[in-house]
């Protein structure tokens, strides 16, 4: 049974261009979301196993969840 | 009930889309507001109070006399009426309260606004229009009058500020926040905020001219005074306008890339007048991220060359490699990111604790490290407590605290030094600033080299 799926950071080696790695995740099943080309990260989301799967095509050195960002709402210490 | 030209109940004509009706957000109604140029605090809506026991009668005029589809709070589990989920109604009665809630246009429409006059036999004893509620805001800027034109304005005021001190406790009361530390005295005195004092910001010479500051956080309000006419390109990375209505992002940009001389007796709040700001929405207006937007504003910046990237947010874990890379491309682009440390009292948060991003701690007025200030790997600290700044309009100006107020003023500097020599990017500006920080007697992995200054 697939994983839930998480929002996940692909960050780039930088030894093959960047677009023939989001192909490369595309058709490994990664749900390619952005393919930052300035700073060298490709963002999508998919479950455990295609976070796995990834982790494994060439020009990626590391795929982590995105752990997300926040100030909280007005009011609190920020 | 309320007084009527007519006996008929009048039908209501088709409401247009409004954006006060009941079921509207906080968010439609003030975007409305700014639109129109309305600085009145009102939402368009309106409260009706009923007389002591006569919410039944008023909600029967209100349906009957007015024609109003009238939404009852007893309607719905527990009196727990949201009211995105009273469409189609007119009004909405509080009946433990005695109050309704009247949609703009149905209030308009059937006469039921605060300019009504209200017969005496009318169930209802007043109708007032609704306000938008802020938080408070607190300025200092009346005192700043004080000692104006004395030799020595910050004796004057120091002594001025001692007699009021012991004539309000002879009195009993707290009266007016009297200042502590020299840096806001000073700040009285020299017409800015006691952070921009700190940081040696008023004497210098620079601006920020030829700069970009790229602020990545709630967005900006695009129509603030203060900021007219300046070099301004915005985009927003979480689906909602980039109008700042949360409040975090106007303060920051106001910080880093404030006015020079705000209007009326202001402070100077703001460090980089003349950068070119880089307003990026990757928080919503409820702070936080949305999917990917915080590394979308990142790609952004370097996209458009931004100097100085300033980031006040993040979350408590650990180094992520994604924001390493994303600091190294900036760096490698002669660019530098800046991040606060956070403000859990506990290790660096991410995206500050990547070796490539430049962490800010927070310091007080009496530059001693904020309690709440995120210690172990900080590069540089700034002001970070009681912070005065811009906010959205109506409201213009607030007060904060947190890490957050501290990475702007780090922001600002690094583009006044930035300013001063075309080698002072990425790598090498991170050095000038902790190589010209004020040292600090608190350990580095508090304050890091110290208290950024100004050139």
């Amino acid at each position: 049974m697939a994983t839930k799926e998480k929002d996940w950071v692909v960050t780039a080696s930088g030894d093959r261009p960047l677009a023939d790695v989001a192909k490369d995740l595309k058709e490994g099943g990664f749900k390619v979301a952005q393919v930052l080309h300035d700073i060298g990260l490709i963002t999508g989301y998919g479950g455990d196993d295609d976070a796995d799967k990834a982790r494994k095509v060439k020009g990626v050195k590391d795929v982590s969840a995105n752990v997300g960002a926040g100030v909280g709402p007005p009011g609190r210490k920020t | 009930m309320a007084s009527r030209k007519t006996t008929r109940p009048r039908k209501a004509a088709p409401a247009p889309v409004s954006s006060s009706h009941v079921s509207s957000s906080a968010e439609e109604m003030m975007l409305a507001a700014l639109a129109r140029g309305d600085d009145t605090f009102h939402t368009g809506r309106f409260v009706a109070t009923f007389k002591e026991g006569a919410v039944t009668a008023g909600k029967q005029a209100f349906t009957k006399t007015h024609g109003m589809q009238v939404a009852d709070a007893r309607d719905y589990k527990n009196q727990a009426v949201t009211l995105d989920n009273v469409s189609g109604a007119d009004a909405v009665v509080f009946p433990e309260i005695g109050v309704a809630l009247i949609g703009g246009d149905a209030a308009n429409q059937r006469g039921l606004t605060a300019a009504t006059e209200i017969d005496a036999d009318s169930a209802i004893a007043s109708i007032d229009p609704e306000y938008f509620v802020f938080h408070h805001a607190v300025t200092d800027a009346f005192l700043r009058t004080l000692g104006a034109g004395s030799p020595n304005p910050g004796e004057y005021l120091r002594g001025f500020l001692r007699a009021a001190e012991t004539i309000a406790g002879d009195l009993g009361g707290a009266g007016v926040p009297i200042p502590a530390s020299d840096h806001e005295v000073q700040a009285l005195a020299v017409g800015a905020t006691w952070g921009l004092v700190a940081c040696k910001v008023p004497p210098s010479t620079r601006s920020g001219a030829g700069i970009k500051v790229a602020v990545l956080d709630t967005g900006f309000d695009l129509g603030h005074p203060d900021f007219a006419g300046r070099t301004i390109t915005s985009a927003t990375f979480v689906g909602q306008p980039v109008q700042d209505l949360h409040s975090h992002g106007t303060h920051c940009i106001g910080t880093s890339c404030g006015p020079l001389a705000p209007a009326g007796s202001t402070p100077r709040y703001g460090i980089a007048y003349r950068a070119a700001i880089f307003a990026g929405k990757v928080l919503s207006n409820t702070g936080t991220s949305v999917g990917g937007s915080v590394l979308a504003g990142m790609n952004w910046a370097v996209a458009n060359k931004c100097q100085v990237i300033s980031m006040s947010l993040g979350s408590q874990s650990s180094v992520q490699p994604y924001y390493t890379a994303a600091g190294q491309s900036a760096l490698n682009n002669g660019l530098l990111m800046i991040a606060a440390s956070g403000n859990a009292a506990g290790p660096t948060g991410s995206p500050a604790n990547s070796p490539t991003i430049m962490s800010v701690a927070a310091v007080d007025t009496n530059l001693t490290p904020a309690p709440f200030s995120d210690f172990g790997k900080v590069e540089i600290s700034g002001p970070g407590v009681n912070i005065f700044s811009s906010v959205p309009r109506p409201t213009l100006y607030g007060t904060k605290s947190g890490t957050s107020m501290a990475t702007p003023h780090v922001a600002g500097c690094a583009a006044l030094w930035a300013e001063t020599a075309a080698t002072l990017r990425g790598t090498a500006l991170w050095n000038k600033l902790r190589q010209t920080a004020k040292p600090l007697p608190f350990p580095s992995t508090q304050v890091g080299s110290g208290l950024v200054q100004a050139p």
